[in-house]
């Protein structure tokens, strides 16, 4: 079950989710889209366990050990809270929000997924072991999730181009 | 600078209680059931004694190696087979009957020893497994580099800052109040 993520269709829905906010609100600049976009990233950190697997970490530490809260809600949190100490106390509140919603938004896909069981991951561990109902729309492995949030990326670029604050372009041509 | 002082010990503080909550919830989670796993018995454990699962509801994964009636193999050697009754009926994301090599997972009850009735089957083909590599990887080093060129990291407060932020907010408070005029060009 604990198959090789799609992290590109993460990673370009936070693309077009902080797109749209700069477009909205003057205070989301690019380096703030791609805190949406490392939020919408943060949930798959738990497959580090495919290049240092949780019985590896198990032996080495001698302890019980599985990476798989970093994909849940609490684990969310967590990085998200640390996330935030690691930036300057003025920004930091802007940067749990965008992580915030880049993560959330990972879960909502994620929840979406197929799945043999009819089940979704538990998400609400270690709080209760209830599983929603997977959404059954696509599997991890599917090409168009890719496709369709890469069209809605090119998508929001044109549309950020257009509306978003002026001297944000001045600011890239420096 | 003793405000500063404070600032980066509660910080680290904070960072240290927030490290050890993870490191927590990481080793609990060694000795809860997987979150992200299934909740049911998989072919891992099924298929060395099938006879201690018959009448439960499990999930298989494995490889096609009949198809009239479907048998599935679950160790790549082709020991573990499982007859899988109504698999193609039950396939949920491809329209047409599962072929040989074909690397599916199922859930529904063990009926027999060597026998899965299923209420659900996927199926995956194994080249996609290389193209979610690349395919993350992509998205990963986007995402990377992205980060390097929008933010640096400050060693006076030993933060990360966006590299575009002082000089925008210089520009726009000077635009408010009109006395800096000396900033602009």
């Amino acid at each position: 079950m604990s198959s090789v993520p799609d992290v590109l269709t993460h990673v370009l829905v936070g693309y077009v989710i902080g797109m749209l906010l700069s477009v909205r609100h003057e205070g989301v600049r690019p380096a703030h889209v791609t805190l949406v976009m490392i939020g919408a990233l943060s949930p798959d950190f738990a497959k580090i366990q495919l290049f240092v697997p949780d019985g590896l970490v198990a032996a080495v530490l001698s302890v019980s050990f599985s990476w798989s809260p970093l994909h849940t809600l609490t684990g969310t949190v967590l990085v998200v809270c640390l996330g935030a100490l690691l930036a300057a106390p003025g920004c930091r509140r802007l940067v749990i929000a965008l992580l915030v919603i880049g993560a959330l938004s990972h879960h909502a896909l994620d929840l979406l997924l197929m799945t043999p069981t009819g089940e979704a991951y538990g998400v609400f561990w270690p709080i209760t072991e209830y599983r929603l109902p997977a959404g059954g729309l696509y599997l991890s492995s599917d090409r168009w999730p890719a496709l369709v949030s890469g069209l809605a990326a090119i998508g929001a670029w044109a549309l950020a181009r257009r509306y978003r604050p002026a001297e944000m372009d001045s600011h890239a041509l420096e | 600078m003793p405000s500063l002082l404070t600032d980066q010990r509660s910080r680290i503080l904070a960072a240290l209680i927030l490290v050890v909550l993870l490191a927590g919830c990481l080793v609990w989670a060694g000795t809860t059931p997987d979150p992200l796993e299934s909740q049911y018995p998989d072919e891992t454990e099924v298929t060395p004694a099938p006879e201690a699962y018959v009448g439960e509801q499990v999930v298989l994964g494995g490889f096609v190696v009949d198809t009239d009636p479907v048998v599935i193999a679950t160790r790549a050697s082709g020991y573990g087979r499982f007859t899988l009754v109504d698999a193609d009926d039950r396939l949920q994301n491809a329209d047409g009957p599962l072929a040989v090599d074909d690397r599916v997972t199922a859930f529904g009850t063990l009926e027999d020893e060597s026998t899965l009735v299923v209420e659900r089957t996927t199926t995956r083909e194994t080249s996609e497994t290389a193209y979610m590599y690349v395919i993350s990887a992509i998205g990963g080093l986007w995402v990377a580099g992205r980060f390097i060129r929008g933010w640096r990291f400050d060693w006076s407060t030993l933060a990360f800052v966006p590299r575009e932020q002082e000089p925008v907010e210089t520009h726009s408070s000077n635009a408010t109040d009109d006395s800096g005029g000396e900033q602009r060009a």
